[in-house]
């Protein structure tokens, strides 16, 4: 049938220009480097190669996820939570993998699984971009900064890290983290928190994250049941109104 | 041999250490009493220098941890072994996710997921400042002066026009200066 020969012959030649696309990108980044003073960057995924699309035709190249998680594991200083900041402004700000949204799901989930969110965000984010191969160069960045500089310290910098001037940086650091992480909170909350529901949800689960020593899991799973509830409340009253109308 | 009991070991803890890097630490625990791979004071060492370096506390963890029983490969082997659980279950939660993330109930449940998310958060940022900011002496919580006005600074120089644009690196780069320079 002429129609979807037509669509099969479509696709190879939109998948040959995605191609060509992802191969002239690499040459509009350097010429975009060139003139960043002057042109004005999209907020949002403003690195981001057009498509939307996963696999091969995403445009996000493997050396891209490498070298993004390179940066988050080298900049974070302690646990899961350190990374956000860095996380949010390589993944959502600069490369758009995904949205504010999408990255408080991700922690979500990582809170009842087991690994380490830094590793879950980069299996996550790699493998929605490029598939198996995404997830493992991202997983790769994000460990490579801790395999090098740990054997470093284990072995030749072991005195290095007991210097005083160590000591007085890493306090220095630490507040730089707690400034980083206020800064991502409240634009997370701003993007978790959109009318009163999720606001009270919001609120209980602070109150229980911070005085209570209920497990995280548990906070998550009874967020997610009021938000299925509370979606269930508009199609209650619609059945009722329905109903009524029937009957009479 | 060794070597196949350090994969065995980091894996299981990969596999049930649920929701962070602190919670492979009884893990590790565990090991010290059943191999001599590392005693429990080179354990506590290595938390120290885990959580003043660069990356997630639970890889350093692995990787010294490794490193201290196998050298270069033992810390390639612990550290592989501690991601792989997480990353076949992500990777099949990944597929899930494409595949669901349009359904109306997924969206309702995540809704509501979100700003408990956000809250948790939130509660994970107040303890990091408390820590930072509050010491208690004499059963008085006191704030740290030279730290508090550090981050307010940081802070304001974070939201200034300007500034917003600075990579997240440029602040810690800052934050380390200046902890240098007032011998935080």
């Amino acid at each position: 049938m002429p129609g979807k020969e037509m669509n099969i012959k479509s696709r190879k030649k939109t998948s040959r220009l995605n191609g060509l696309r992802e191969r002239a990108g690499g040459l509009n980044k350097r010429a975009d480097s060139s003139i960043k003073s002057v042109k004005k960057k999209p907020d949002a995924g403003r690195d981001r190669q057009v498509t939307g699309k996963t696999g091969k035709d995403s445009g996000t190249q493997l050396w891209q996820l490498f070298a993004a998680f390179f940066r988050i594991g080298i900049l974070t200083f302690g646990g899961g939570y350190a990374m956000l900041p860095m996380f949010r402004r390589e993944c959502v700000e600069r490369y758009g993998w995904v949205t504010d949204e999408e990255m408080l799901d991700l922690y979500a989930i990582s809170q009842c699984t087991p690994g380490i969110i830094a590793v879950n965000a980069a299996t996550y984010i790699g493998y929605k971009e490029r598939k198996v191969r995404g997830s493992v160069a991202s997983t790769a960045g994000v460990v490579t900064p801790s395999l090098i500089i740990i054997c470093l310290v284990a072995s030749i910098l072991k005195k290095f890290i007991s210097h005083p001037v160590v000591a007085h940086a890493f306090a220095g650091i630490r507040i730089a983290v707690c400034a980083l992480l206020i800064t991502t909170v409240i634009t997370l909350v701003q993007k978790g928190v959109k009318d009163i529901p999720t606001a009270l949800i919001g609120l209980a689960a602070l109150a229980v994250a911070l005085y209570t020593p209920v497990p995280l899991v548990v906070i998550v799973i009874l967020a997610g049941l009021a938000g299925y509830l509370i979606s269930l409340i508009p199609k209650a009253e619609q059945d009722l109104s329905n109903k009524k109308g029937g009957r009479s | 041999m060794t070597y196949l009991l350090l994969f065995f070991e980091f894996f299981k803890t990969g596999l049930f250490a649920v929701g962070g890097g602190a919670a492979t630490i009884p893990f590790l625990m565990e090991m010290t009493n059943r191999y001599d791979w590392f005693t429990k004071s080179e354990l506590l060492n290595m938390i120290a220098v885990s959580e003043s370096t660069p990356g997630p506390i639970g890889i350093n963890m692995a990787t010294y941890a490794g490193f201290h029983t196998g050298g270069i490969f033992g810390a390639v082997l612990a550290t592989f072994a501690l991601v792989l659980p997480a990353f076949i279950i992500m990777t099949f939660i990944a597929r899930l996710f494409a595949r669901y993330k349009d359904n109306q109930t997924v969206q309702s449940v995540f809704t509501g997921i979100r700003p408990a998310v956000a809250a948790m958060i939130a509660s994970a940022a107040w303890s990091v400042i408390n820590v930072t900011m509050f010491t208690v002496k004499n059963d008085h919580v006191h704030l740290l002066i030279a730290p508090a006005i550090l981050c307010v600074l940081l802070l304001v120089g974070m939201n200034l026009k300007w500034c917003r644009k600075f990579h997240p690196a440029v602040w810690i780069g800052i934050g380390a200066l200046a902890g240098i320079i007032l011998r935080l």
